[in-house]
């Protein structure tokens, strides 16, 4: 392992605990909570990530309390509740914005664990905590079924791909940087382009069937019934 | 696997971090780091809060000679299938399969560590529990209707992790220097945070927590049983192993016999009756007036 480390600049963990509140608070209006919801699900989704894995790791304080990011949070939450229809408008930037943080939130808290000597699988591990536990928290929150969880978007996809690939990279060729940057490139390339032409994540392919198909072992089965529906009684 | 020290290049250029299982010496102390990973300083003497980490904390079971050390492996395995054949089965996409199965899979121990802030998880530093996760994801991703069978058939497995996971977290809790029902609490959501935790994230009340067959029961019971033990002078080892066989037959029984837990049952009217010799509150009484009306 070589021995760079991603400094990671305090604008840009400020700029991402806004467009988390943002887009968190945006969330939130939509399905008309009030404004203590809609500040608490912001803010959880501005910071969450972070948090959940320096919670995991449970070496340090975790990093949104020295920072003071959950101002920043705050700060979007607001801009959120209240300039609703001027945030929406924002949109596209924040689309955007959010493309371009997943590789980093991925890389960030894929060396953070590498840094502390720990496996490779749990690296990608918190590497995904990092980009996608705000938007599993804020979904939770909304008691919804996380949409990082279900077919869509390559956004988880688009993470975990990049944190295997990082750690892959930095693991082979040991060159921290490029390893970055190709990880960081994969991760909005995909998002964006899974966005642009539509691709949808695949969900679980029952083998088992398939093999019994295979294999023939329902060959003594009836056909299938047929599309045609029944005649009305 | 022979773990290394390994030089952190923080801030502070002569802190090391070291991973379990290092041995080495500081002053003249001979120390092992048990559980999770200890970041030593230059310059530094050893204090009550390492002596801890270094032979009160036991790790996932190495320590017990009754249980194998890859039981761990065969519970955190298994409550990963069952959670990857759980989430393939509701249309989850791959994330959400591998996702579903960390978990179940290692939700339990994932919270003991977090609750007992004993540094990095052990879960984590072992990277064979990580493959055995994604191997247990693959298969429910691909073949969740055969899983979802071979989870519901070996009920058995599932039994006798609970059983593990309870002695594991009692245990470490009160190796910790939990009190007796503190470290009962942390028994208990080790052996269940993993069901607790998938259904949060399915987006919905976790099962456990509903009448069914005996499972957070099971491991209630199991924990009283671990703390009284050790409280009474036995050993780890011999708690968990004790543990481990009543949980799983509490479980076992309770599915056989088709025994349930229950709603919760309002004696109150009961009660009033009995204090006041009189009718219900419902009919008449002084303190109707603060009750709930409405359906009135």
């Amino acid at each position: 392992m070589s021995s760079g480390v991603l400094a990671v600049p305090v604008l840009l963990t400020a700029t991402a605990a806004v467009a988390g509140g943002m887009s968190g608070a945006l969330h939130a209006t939509r399905r008309k909570m009030d404004v203590t919801g809609v500040l608490l699900v912001a803010v959880c989704t501005g910071v969450g990530g972070g948090a959940l894995r320096d919670v995991i790791l449970g070496t340090a304080v975790p990093i949104f309390l020295i920072q003071n990011l959950l101002a920043m949070a705050f700060v979007g939450a607001v801009a959120g509740f209240f300039f609703a229809r001027f945030v929406e408008q924002l949109g596209p930037a924040i689309y955007v914005v959010d493309s371009l943080l997943i590789g980093v939130w991925v890389v960030i808290g894929a060396e953070k664990a590498l840094q502390l000597g720990l496996s490779d699988s749990a690296a990608v591990f918190l590497g995904l905590t990092t980009a996608v536990g705000g938007g599993i928290i804020r979904d939770v929150l909304c008691r919804e079924v996380p949409t990082a969880l279900m077919p869509g978007q390559w956004v988880a996809g688009a993470a975990a791909l990049a944190a295997v690939v990082f750690v892959a990279l930095d693991g082979v060729f040991d060159q921290r940087g490029i390893a970055e940057a190709i990880a960081i490139g994969l991760a909005t390339a995909l998002r964006m382009a899974s966005a642009r032409y539509g691709w949808v994540t695949p969900d679980a392919v029952t083998m088992s069937a398939r093999l019994r198909h295979w294999l023939g072992f329902d060959r003594h089965k009836p056909p299938a019934e047929s599309d045609t529906p029944l005649p009305s009684a | 696997m022979e773990p290394t020290p390994v030089v952190s290049d923080c801030e502070d250029s002569p802190t090391i971090s070291v991973l379990p299982g290092t041995s080495f010496t500081v002053q003249g102390y001979r120390l092992t780091v048990s559980v999770g990973i200890a970041q030593i300083a230059a310059g530094w003497v050893p204090d009550a809060g390492i002596v801890l980490a270094q032979d009160n904390v036991t790790k996932l079971l190495d320590s017990n000679p009754q249980i194998p050390s890859w039981a761990p492996y065969i519970a955190v395995g298994f409550g990963a299938l069952a959670g990857a054949a759980f989430a393939a089965r509701r249309g989850f996409d791959i994330i959400g399969v591998l996702g579903l199965a960390v978990a179940q899979g290692m939700g339990g121990p994932l919270l003991m560590a977090i609750l007992l802030q004993t540094g990095t998880p052990e879960v984590l530093t072992d990277g064979r529990y990580f493959l055995i996760v994604t191997l247990a994801g693959a298969l429910g991703f691909f073949f969740a209707g055969l899983m979802a069978q071979a989870v519901a058939s070996a009920m058995w497995v599932d039994a006798l992790s609970l059983g593990l996971l309870c002695g594991i977290g009692t245990t470490t809790a009160q190796s910790g220097g939990l009190s007796p029902v503190p470290a009962m609490f942390v028994g208990v959501m080790t052996a269940v945070g993993g069901f607790i935790l998938r259904d949060v994230m399915a987006g919905r009340a976790p099962e456990i927590l509903r009448p069914g067959t005996y499972v957070a029961f099971a491991a209630l019971v199991g924990a009283i049983l671990a703390v009284t033990l050790v409280e009474i002078g036995a050993s780890y080892a011999l708690a968990q192993a004790a543990t481990l066989v009543t949980v799983a037959a509490i479980r076992i029984l309770s599915v056989y016999f088709g025994w349930e837990t229950h709603e919760a049952t309002d004696f109150s009217e009961r009660v009033w009756k009995f204090w006041r010799r009189s009718p219900p509150p419902d009919e008449t009484g002084p303190m109707t007036q603060y009750f709930d009306r409405s359906d009135r």
